[in-house]
């Protein structure tokens, strides 16, 4: 039996960084509140909020995140980025101290998010993006387990 | 009941007419370059070359512009864009005038003063992107920041000092049949709101889809 991740154990995680656009000098500030909960037939159902800048609304994001698939060693996941917004598929897969998610949009490679655990319930996230119709962008930042 | 199929009948015919007689919103970026005024200028950084392109006079509808390219390799530091032209433009590879008639968006002229390899912009796309049909690109086709939803705006500078512009119209349309490598393909542009304090005669952002180095990005302006 694979041990869970603790960035898969549901529960809520606030998360602070920086979205960076390299190739255009720009760069904002974000926070985000993602909540994790057990859904029907062992899928994780994550919500993230996204404060964008000074954003008062945040963007919402929602995940599904399926059981580990033990012959792919990975488990798949599915994004709706915004209400009826951008649709990604991918898998996340452990590899050390990081959970690392490969994105793709219409079967295209989209991005990649790596989760590094430093410490117990605290992530370090690093994420890179870019696809033909989108600005290529970089988001660093922190992922911190909520006690509740 | 027979007055309610009247009805629908009705609001049937009034949109298909309104469909069929109200043209689409067109807009060509000559109506945008019309409203340049004498000695406003931008640079735009293109294959390696800054090219930069200032409005000498303007009567009624005929602009004259001039065209300097610099190789970027070559451009004198330390200068702004404005001693660079005080100067004469120290280390231009090209440099040409032009008479363009902005009501039907058309060459009346050009002077080479000196020449290079490189064919000068202008001289290569101005009128087609000048003529060019464009549209308004809807909200939801607009370029976003991957991942974050943003909607992505190009940077503008005056004088190398980043200014806060009142905003940015968001046009496509397809360019011409003029036997460039730019045929046929879509193009994108972000054209600047007017306001205060920067010239809004030239697109900050121009992208051709499908090609190789198809960008073409404003660095400066100024007046």
């Amino acid at each position: 039996m694979k041990s869970v991740p603790e960035l898969l154990v549901p529960g809520k995680w606030r998360g602070e960084g920086r979205i960076v656009v390299p190739d255009y000098d720009f760069d904002i500030g974000y926070r985000a509140i993602w909540r994790l909960e057990r859904g029907a037939s062992d899928v994780l159902v994550c919500v993230q909020q996204v404060f964008r800048g000074s954003d008062e609304e945040p963007l919402i994001n929602r995940l599904q995140i399926e059981a580990w698939d033990p012959v792919q060693d990975s488990y798949r996941l599915e994004i709706l980025v915004g209400e009826g917004g951008l649709k990604l598929s991918g898998s996340l897969r452990m590899e050390g101290k990081s959970l690392v998610w490969k994105l793709f949009q219409q079967g295209l490679p989209y991005g990649e998010e790596i989760y590094t655990l430093v410490g117990p319930g605290e992530y370090l996230v690093r994420a890179e993006y870019g696809s033909k119709n989108q600005v290529h962008s970089i988001i660093k930042g922190s992922l911190i387990r909520e006690m509740e | 009941m027979k007055h309610f199929f009247c009805r629908i009948c009705l609001a049937w015919c009034v949109v298909m007419v309104i469909t069929l007689v109200v043209p689409l919103q067109s807009f060509q970026l000559k109506e945008q370059f019309a409203q340049g005024l004498p000695g406003q200028y931008v640079v735009a950084l293109y294959q390696k070359h800054y090219i930069l392109i200032r409005i000498l006079a303007k009567e009624q509808q005929v602009v004259t512009v001039e065209e300097l390219l610099v190789p970027a390799m070559r451009r004198p530091q330390g200068l702004s864009w404005q001693q660079w032209m005080a100067q004469g433009a120290p280390c231009a590879t090209s440099h040409s005038l032009y008479r363009i008639d902005l009501t039907h968006g058309r060459l009346l002229s050009q002077e080479e003063k000196l020449c290079s390899e490189m064919t000068p912009w202008v001289q290569s796309f101005l009128t087609s992107l000048l003529n060019m049909p464009l549209e308004d690109v809807p909200v939801g086709n607009r370029r976003k920041i991957a991942r974050t939803q943003l909607e992505w705006v190009p940077k503008l500078s005056v004088c190398g000092h980043p200014v806060q512009v009142s905003g940015f119209r968001v046009l496509w349309g397809i360019w011409p049949a003029d036997q460039s490598v730019l045929a046929g393909r879509r193009v994108e542009l972000y054209v600047p709101l007017p306001g205060e304090g920067y010239p809004s005669f030239f697109p900050t952002w121009i992208q051709v889809q499908g090609i190789d180095r198809g960008t073409i990005s404003l660095v400066d302006g100024g007046a």
